[in-house]
């Protein structure tokens, strides 16, 4: 599996990132101004462009053999979107995107912390641990960082799962956001999130986020999620610019096509 | 007919990919939605982007920009 390199920091790019979104409507527009819209979704176009400066040699070669691997436009792999959040319907726990186990009752409509009533409480009327996950297209091999605010009455343990990476954290009747980083194993080509509680407690959740980085960035909420399969690189060529020892600068231009996919 | 020109910056992570879903929800300038005039308040019920393109820039963290024209349909 072709995998875009992460930086030594664990970020898959740095600032500024400039990104793209194209769609393409066709319109009919009638004399008396009206029109005729007719969408096209196989015609959206995804685009990034990501500028490095500073890159170390290691990160320098990493990116040169990614190049060359991806034999520049020819190859297609998958890219996580570095500015979003990779989860889908990350605030809509009961969409099908997510699994949750049989006995870990999901409600909607609870108050968030920023005022809504986009939360979620999680009910495990069972006598063991269960959890709700969404398995995402995403490289093992990552440094991924799972983020949600959880509140809970009963001071429950709540286990943030990253494929078998997990990590515990204890949470309060006030909101409060808990991050987990984690490297999976890089043979996978795909990875499960989520979170686990245990027997016969109740956990309020709002705000689940993945990205491919070591720390947590604001939350955003998604419907479509970050992952994009197909990618290409758009360019052939990949000027790099070495301004000192160990300094190296170049641009890193990304592409995807709904289209190339069907 | 009316159109609105709407520049946006500084804006946050969470707030941009509000933008990003709005866009997309609308797949471009497909969409119908209503639109309050952010001078009067008034309501125009049946408005779409005017564009295919929301061209995103994250400069920094918390400092998004984008800009998107909202244009009034007839019809």
């Amino acid at each position: 599996m072709l995998v875009y390199p992460q930086l030594g920091t664990g970020a898959l790019s740095q600032f500024p990132v400039r990104k793209q979104h194209r769609t393409r409507t066709v319109a009919n527009r009638a004399a008396d101004g009206s029109s005729i819209k007719l969408a096209d979704p196989t015609g959206e176009i995804t685009e990034w462009q990501l500028p490095y400066a500073e890159l170390s040699d290691g990160e320098l070669s990493a990116l040169e053999e990614f190049f060359a691997a991806a034999e520049g436009t020819l190859q297609s792999f998958t890219f996580l979107d570095p500015i979003g959040n990779l989860l889908a319907w990350s605030g809509k726990l009961d969409n099908n995107v997510w699994a949750a186990e049989p006995l870990l009752a999901v409600a909607g409509g609870i108050g968030d912390p920023f005022g809504g009533t986009q939360a979620w409480r999680l009910t495990n009327r069972g006598a063991a641990a269960q959890d709700i996950t969404q398995t995402i297209a995403a490289p093992g091999g990552y440094l991924y960082c799972l983020s949600a605010y959880v509140r809970s009455a009963q001071g429950v343990t709540v286990t943030l799962l990253i494929g078998n990476g997990r990590a515990t954290r204890t949470a309060t009747n006030q909101w409060t956001r808990f991050a987990f980083a984690w490297t999976g194993d890089a043979a996978l080509s795909s990875t499960r999130f989520g979170l686990e509680i245990p027997a016969g407690s109740i956990l309020d959740v709002f705000g689940l986020q993945v990205e491919p980085q070591g720390a947590p960035s604001a939350y955003k909420a998604t419907t479509t999620g970050g992952v994009f399969e197909g990618a290409r690189l758009a360019d052939d060529a990949l000027q790099v610019t070495t301004t000192g020892v160990n300094r190296h600068s170049c641009t890193v231009n990304i592409i995807q096509c709904k289209a190339s996919l069907i | 007919m009316h159109r609105w020109e709407i520049r946006l910056s500084e804006l946050d992570e969470s707030e941009m990919a509000a933008i990003e879903e709005f866009f997309e929800a609308n797949q471009g300038a497909f969409g119908n939605f209503s639109f309050t005039d952010p001078w009067d308040g008034r309501v125009y019920p049946s408005c779409s982007l005017l564009g295919d393109t929301l061209d995103v820039q994250a400069v920094a963290e918390m400092r998004d920009s984008t800009s998107l024209t909202v244009m009034e349909n007839r019809g």
